[in-house]
């Protein structure tokens, strides 16, 4: 008797769950950034939140945490309810670097769950003029003749940039001299300034450099050529199909988060996508558009991590 | 002529109601986040960035620029009343500032704080009409070894950041240095010192130290003189406020000095208003005729930090605009709501958007002005705040300050942390060890080993590449003709000593 009525509850329950679901959401959403208030992350969450808010017929609000490498914006989803009304905003540092440059990380990864994946920032390789190299061929042949002398500048060691560095030997194996700096602005200066030969660098910070002949642009880390740069061969074109080098930008939430309100999140974010003023932008940025649902982010995630942690490995990085 | 063509294209942008009304709203917004201890001018863009996204990217960037300089309009005014720094660029300003409003004179020093940043600002300016260009290719030629060059003048010029004794202020600005290790090792990616907090990866945040050493450590250290502390008394009549003719007489030459290291430093990508306007109280020091004046109220001591520190605030924008790539955080905001509009930055902006990069400039004009005839007014009230019973006002800024210090970072442990570096600043004032030199110690420190590490990379690992560059060697040439020159200074003393020690 006990076990019916028990069993009857669970039935009514269930009855009642889709109702729940479709009622989400009725209250404002957060979006909570690891990403600093303009930086790359923020301008892509910042693009789509209007038309999602729209779409969910609910405000959407989005607060940057970039404290301790994203950190402390993970805890803060992972201390809320799993219902939906958190978003994470986030980017390849807190998911696949730290996790694989770090000894322990304060937070855990395997907690969180995709919910779609809205665009990619390829990096850029530019040459200061003075190298008088013109293309990938040339900085290789370079390279080789004179081992060790040309110089790479990075955001730091063990951020991407540094990484696509250490990628690029890898594949070509060429020996060049690492100098990292605190930030890409920094190390995009050091390119302009003729301090290091090469520099790996978003697009949109040297665009108009690489138009005005200030530097030299020799290959877009992409499988596509961006719509900013047109004349800037793909990887493959170069003849190095494996030298991709790309940041992304996502949504989270919280593992036990019902399917129906993940798909509800994708799909508001993937219609936000559609808006051709959004595209236009993210493309007038250098992005590229991405916009892929739960499923697929998942899998470029593993990817993504397999990618990193064999250039990590095959470069002697420990964590520390 | 030229550059009359492009004032005048200026002027039309700048002049337009919306762009007045945004250029206002900037620096009367900075003005305020300046005076509040703690809170920035980054956090004050980052707040008002997502606002960007609806307006003309002119406007914008007109406002988060007026909100830029602004704060080093307000940033001193706190310090001279209240003993705690605005921003840590004013943290300078409060060695002679509040001495000078102890000694009645508050309303004179903000009177004279607003002159040397609107001189200070307008030379700025006039060079980023001018000299863009050549001075962003100037700052190009700065490198590691340069700056390193630049850091170690500025240390050795350090110890005449306090009065006291010399090995006291040594002493403080090595400890300075070692709270600036704390965080990642961009060489090799290692933490240090972060034992097991993450907050520490990013290192310690200027804010919290500087608001710690100075806000937390003032109130602290004023709860005893509260209970019977009566308020100070100042001279609030508009004639008592007006500097003397002394002080307008002393006014141009540490306004010129500090005008020209602060431009300089403003310029380059590397430093910043903080060093300039530290820069600049240690050089008008060294070249004044009677340096134990300083520490005491000298007016100087106020006017050189103050005109450098705006000097800076606008020529920081001429890398950022001239070449693009923006030398602080709070400049890569600014350049993000630009690329947000469509806009990338970089040479061409002077040519393909004059009207923008006119239009902002003019602004400028407009910002510094608006701030100068809003200060002046301000100065009686601002003042009048010191007879505000302390049981009031104490509470009050520590909320401020503990508000200003979370909203660097969003962090909690920040407040915690700037409450530990209020208990040792405290302990330090018991122990009558100067707070100023740590200060530069940390903001110093970084830089010195950053760029030192990456000239030796750079020159395979020889030392002499910084004797080698004729720019790097000129700065380290005139640190060892100051070292010399501190050395001789007191063998002379001394011997002048022992002379008259025979002679009595």
């Amino acid at each position: 008797m006990k076990q019916t009525l028990f069993s009857l509850g669970l039935t009514a329950l269930t009855a009642l769950l889709p109702a729940a679901a479709s009622a989400f959401p009725d209250k404002p959403v957060t979006i909570i950034s690891t990403s600093a208030a303009g930086s790359p992350g923020d301008v892509v969450a910042r693009l789509v939140r209007e038309a999602m808010s729209e779409e969910l017929g609910q405000p959407v609000v989005i607060e940057n945490r970039d404290a301790a490498g994203g950190a402390l914006a993970i805890d803060e989803l992972l201390g809320t309810e799993p219902d939906g009304y958190h978003v994470l905003s986030t980017g390849a540092g807190p998911i696949v670097f730290a996790p694989l440059l770090q000894k322990a990380v304060d937070y855990d990864v395997s907690a969180l769950k995709p919910v779609v994946m809205l665009a990619a920032l390829p990096t850029v390789l530019v040459a200061n003029p003075s190298l008088g190299v013109s293309s990938v061929d040339e900085l290789i042949a370079l390279a080789k003749k004179e081992p060790g002398s040309i110089a790479v500048s990075s955001g730091g060691n063990g951020t991407p940039t540094h990484l696509a560095s250490e990628l690029m030997k890898q594949l070509t194996d060429i020996d060049i001299l690492h100098i990292p700096y605190r930030g890409t602005s920094a190390a995009a200066t050091a390119v302009l300034s003729n301090e290091v030969g090469i520099s790996f660098s978003g697009p949109g910070h040297v665009v108009d450099q690489i138009n005005s002949g200030d530097l030299v642009g020799l290959v877009v880390n992409d499988t596509k050529r961006l719509a900013i740069l047109p004349d800037l061969p793909t990887a493959a074109e170069v003849g190095l199909p494996d030298f991709i080098v790309q940041g992304w930008f996502g949504f989270f939430v919280e593992e036990g988060t019902p399917d129906e309100v993940i798909d509800m999140l994708s799909s508001a974010a993937l219609k936000a996508l559609e808006d051709p003023e959004a595209v236009s932008k993210l493309d007038a940025l250098g992005f590229t558009v991405v916009g892929s649902g739960p499923a697929e982010y998942q899998a470029y995630l593993d990817k993504n991590i397999a990618l990193w942690d064999g250039v990590i490995k095959a470069a002697g990085i420990e964590p520390k | 002529m030229d550059i009359l063509a492009n004032v005048a294209l200026g002027l039309g942008t700048a002049l337009t109601p919306a762009n007045l009304f945004y250029s206002f709203a900037g620096v009367t917004l900075g003005m305020l986040v300046g005076v509040l201890p703690g809170i920035g001018a980054m956090a004050a863009i980052s707040m008002l960035f997502p606002l960007t996204f609806y307006i003309d990217p002119t406007s914008a960037i007109i406002m988060l620029a007026g909100i830029y300089y602004g704060t080093s309009y307000g940033g001193s005014t706190a310090s001279i009343l209240l003993n705690l720094p605005g921003e840590p660029s004013a943290a300078v300003t409060a060695l002679d500032g509040y001495p000078m409003a102890q000694n009645g004179r508050a309303g004179t020093a903000l009177m004279i704080t607003a002159l040397a940043s609107f001189f200070g600002g307008s030379i700025g300016i006039v060079l980023m009409m001018l000299f863009s260009p050549a001075i962003a290719a100037a700052a190009l030629q700065f490198g590691a070894w340069e700056y390193c060059a630049l850091m170690i003048l500025g240390l050795v010029a350090s110890s005449a950041i306090s009065d006291g004794s010399l090995a006291k202020s040594l002493a403080m600005v090595v400890l300075g240095i070692l709270f600036g290790t704390v965080g990642i090792d961009i060489y090799s990616g290692v933490y240090r010192f972060q034992m097991g907090v993450p907050e520490l990866r990013d290192g310690i945040s200027l804010v919290a130290f500087a608001m710690g050493l100075f806000g937390f450590a003032e109130v602290i250290s004023s709860v005893r003189g509260a209970a019977h502390g009566a308020p100070r008394i100042q001279s609030v009549t508009m004639r008592e406020m007006l500097p003397t003719r002394d002080d307008m007489r002393r006014f141009l030459g540490p306004a010129l000095r500090g005008t020209a290291l602060g431009s300089a430093l403003g310029a380059l990508p590397g430093t910043g208003p903080t060093i300039a306007s530290f820069m600049a109280y240690m050089a008008e020091k060294r070249v004044a005729k009677e340096p134990e004046r300083f520490g005491k109220g000298a007016i100087e001591g106020v006017i050189a930090p103050e005109s450098a520190n705006n000097s800076a605030g606008q020529t920081a924008f001429i890398p950022t605009f001239a070449l693009g790539i923006p030398g602080t955080a709070t400049m890569a905001i600014m350049l993000s709501a630009l690329m947000m509009q469509g806009i990338n930055p970089g040479p061409s902006m002077m040519t393909d958007r004059p009207e923008m990069f006119w239009g902002l400039v003019m602004s400028f004009w407009i910002g510094n002005l608006l701030l100068l005839v809003l200060n002046i007014p301000l100065v009686g009230i601002w003042v009048r705040l010191l007879s505000v019973p302390y049981g009031v006002l104490y509470p009050a800024i520590l909320l401020f300050v503990c508000i200003g210090v979370y909203s660097v970072k969003n962090s909690i442990f920040d407040i915690w942390l700037a409450l530990g570096f209020g208990l040792l600043g405290y302990g330090m004032r018991l122990a009558r060890l100067p707070v100023a030199p740590m200060v530069l110690g940390i903001v110093l420190g970084p830089l010195l080993e950053e760029n030192f590490r990456r000239g030796m990379l750079l020159s395979r690992g020889d030392i002499m590449g910084i004797f080698d560059r004729p720019i790097s060697a000129s700065v380290m040439a005139v640190s060892g003709l100051l070292l010399l020159w501190g050395l001789w200074r007191g063998l002379r003393d001394r011997r002048r000593a022992v002379a008259r020690a025979e002679g009595s």
